[in-house]
């Protein structure tokens, strides 16, 4: 009852007259989840229940923000729980100064030293709490020199997406400044210290680490060129685990360079990242050396929003991967599109085995080319080729139709044969008609055929997935997706999926979902970081509001 | 429970007064102001990526509005929260649709996060005074009536 009364007073506050003279703003969202089922673990079918509860709440009061995030998971679906105040931050920005206490994310140039997100649906989160300082500054007026810095200081808790009995702990003192000094140029570089506490198993392993990043842009009439460095250096603190002293460095270079004129747009990345090159036999989520969590750097991958093409994702190991994306679009009119895209990523080296008894000694082959990837299967090759074009062929009427051919590679060094291949041609098809103005159907069909080199009996088989929804704007949508393959050896022991999910828009901003039947699972991923979900069967329940 | 209900009750009970002002760099480096954008006209803030599908068709009819509307003052701002896994794509995208309206760059998602978004395709619809007119949360077909209409009655057509 008290609670009721304090939030009766807060209400009556800021609603009365004398404070509307004030510049107050409030603005609000919630997120309420909730779900029921069971899910197919390898083990067997387990109950899997979830309620997720988070509000968050923004106050601005003239050039002050003052922004809370309440949750309450009881339990949460994926990653660490929290009952309580998980976000609180006052912030103040007058024109190009920016300063902030509290909760905060923040990213330097592309992530090479500093990238910290978070990814709700895969349970990653990488969250400051401490300070930053942000300026901006631009220097004469026809040819201004600008310049943006930011200083930031902070702690961040780390929960393993993979394992939540994990939490890794930072403290970090970090830097970056970019500055535009000519006119189609910009330099940029970063200074991040830490100081972290990483576990493996019972015993905290304490790391120093520094990192020191570089980048340059260029952008002149349709080209745009970006390049960054970062060299990393740990430094270990010894303990039973690690007993000598160590300091590795590792580093890792990012390029991208596009050129757009009429109608064509054209992209090339490049990657090559060597924070942390081991034998096959280091290579682990405890290793002090790694790169850390909040170092993101792009993955070079391309981002597919289709089911079936989601599903073989590429997990990206920034501590050992060289690679390259190219991405064309093309609008030869207002109807017609196409994009193409290609990829290829691999590790740098291949190993073998030197010792001569029956202990394992790995040992690096030399490789003069290791900044170029190979699709040699010793180095874990991932490639893909993609080709879609979209089609208006009137204002009711778009088609879509693609096709891709992806290749993953995870080697066992110690059982080649043994080695993960997943091969994949898939044909994503897409149909939507808009009647009457306000209805809509649509129609997605995806057609696949797979290769898993894992499969004990037949190796190849087929996979369909089939959406169909039909909506009427602006507040209804219902859709049922239906999935089949005829994979003998699916984790799940199933071959057909099928869920029906009623979308309903109480206003244009808050929606409810309601979803019942069953979903195959399988890897997420989100900025390179990947987890494996559980396919499911029951009910799903999602609330969305948004008060601005 | 009953906590969850207060808060939601405190929230709700909220009548909501007018946006922040925000600056981003568009895709030439240009600072772009929002308080600067909102002398022209009403203001539609679209936040999207290039790896969301409904985004782009919703980013398709507004151009379409934009071209129709924007002699009357009607603003459209694309605010792209790619982050640097597919920011280097948003320019290709862009110019080789051959759209003209404004686009800028909230790779760390600040604004798109201090104007409550929470998945794309989410947009703010401010008329002149920066006042909230309107919040979108996703996109289906059919909405272009509706996004027209909006933007008739903010632009005060008759």
């Amino acid at each position: 009852m008290k609670l009721f009364f304090v939030f009766l007073f807060l209400n009556l506050t800021f609603n009365f007259p004398l404070f509307s003279q004030i510049n107050l703003k409030v603005s609000a969202s919630n997120q309420f989840r909730f779900g029921t089922g069971k899910e197919n673990a390898l083990t067997g079918d387990v109950t899997k229940k979830y309620f997720e509860e988070i509000g968050d709440v923004r106050l601005f009061i003239s050039d002050f923000q003052f922004g809370a995030r309440f949750e309450y998971d009881d339990p949460i679906e994926f990653g660490k729980g929290t009952k309580g105040i998980s976000r609180r931050y006052a912030e103040y920005k007058k024109d190009a100064f920016l300063t902030r206490a509290g909760n905060f994310y923040e990213i330097f140039a592309k992530g090479l030293a500093l990238n910290a997100f978070e990814s709700r649906p895969i349970g990653f989160n990488t969250e400051f709490d401490g300070a930053k300082v942000n300026v901006k500054h631009s220097f004469g007026k026809k040819t201004p020199f600008k310049v943006n810095a930011t200083i930031l200081g902070g702690g961040l808790k780390y929960t393993d997406v993979n394992d939540t009995s994990r939490t890794e702990e930072y403290s970090v003192r970090a830097g970056n400044f970019n500055i535009s000094p000519v006119k189609y140029f910009t330099l940029g570089g970063s200074y991040l210290y830490t100081n972290g506490k990483i576990p493996t198993g019972n015993i905290m392993t304490e790391i120093d680490a520094e990192i020191f990043e570089g980048n340059l842009g260029f952008s002149w009439k349709g080209i745009d060129l970006f390049l960054s460095y970062a060299n990393k250096v740990t430094i270990l603190h010894p303990n039973q685990v690690y007993t000598r002293s160590q300091a590795p460095r590792g580093d890792g270079a990012y390029g991208s360079v596009s050129y757009t004129r009429d109608k064509i747009g054209i992209n090339i990345e490049y990657k090559n990242y060597r924070f942390n090159l081991v034998t096959p036999d280091q290579r682990s989520a405890t290793n002090p050396f790694k790169p850390l969590p909040f170092q993101n750097a792009p993955s070079c991958i391309k981002v597919y929003s289709t089911t079936l093409l989601s599903r073989f994702p590429h997990n990206v190991d920034f501590g050992d991967e060289v690679g390259w994306q190219v991405d064309i679009f093309y609008s030869p009119s207002d109807r017609l599109s196409f994009n193409a895209n290609a990829s290829l990523t691999s590790r740098h080296y291949d190993y073998r085995d030197a010792d001569t008894t029956v202990l394992t000694r790995y040992e690096r082959i030399p490789r003069n080319n290791s900044f170029l990837p190979s699709l040699r299967n010793e180095f874990s090759p991932y490639w893909e080729l993609f080709f879609e074009t979209e089609y208006y062929w009137n204002k009711n009427l778009k088609t879509k139709i693609g096709v891709a051919r992806k290749t993953s590679v995870l080697y066992s060094i110690v059982d080649p044969a043994s080695s993960d291949i997943i091969r994949s041609f898939t044909v994503p098809l897409e149909f939507q008609y808009t009647i009457f103005k306000i209805y809509g159907l649509k129609v997605v069909a995806e057609f696949q055929r797979a290769y898993n080199s894992l499969r004990a009996g037949e190796k190849h088989y087929n996979s369909q997935f089939t959406s169909l929804s039909v909506s009427r704007s602006p507040n209804l949508i219902l859709a049922g997706n239906f999935e089949f393959t005829d994979d003998e050896e699916d984790p799940s022991g199933k071959k057909f999926w099928a869920n029906g999910e009623l979308t309903y828009k109480f206003s244009s901003s808050n929606i409810i979902t309601l979803s019942y039947g069953s979903e195959r699972g399988g890897l997420k991923c989100s900025s390179g970081i990947c987890r494996y979900v559980n396919p499911f069967n029951g009910f799903r329940l999602t609330l969305i509001n948004n008060f601005n | 429970m009953k906590l969850i209900l207060l808060i939601l009750f405190f929230l709700m009970s909220f009548s909501i007064t007018s946006a922040q002002d925000f600056t981003l760099e568009d895709l030439e480096g240009h600072s772009i102001k929002l308080s600067d954008l909102l002398k022209e006209g009403p203001v539609f803030i679209q936040f999207w990526a290039t790896w969301c599908v409904p985004c782009k068709e919703e980013m398709k009819v507004l151009n379409e509005l934009y071209l129709k509307y924007k002699d009357k003052g009607f603003v459209y701002v694309a605010v792209s929260i790619d982050d640097q896994k597919t920011v280097s794509k948003v320019k290709p995208y862009i110019e080789s649709k051959g759209y003209s309206f404004i686009t800028v760059y909230d790779t760390d998602k600040s604004v798109f996060s201090s104007f409550g978004g929470q998945d794309p395709p989410y947009s703010v619809f401010l008329d002149k005074k920066g006042n909230v007119i309107k919040t979108y949360s996703g996109y289906m077909q059919g909405d272009d009536v509706k996004l027209e209409n909006d933007i008739i009655n903010a632009l005060g057509i008759k």
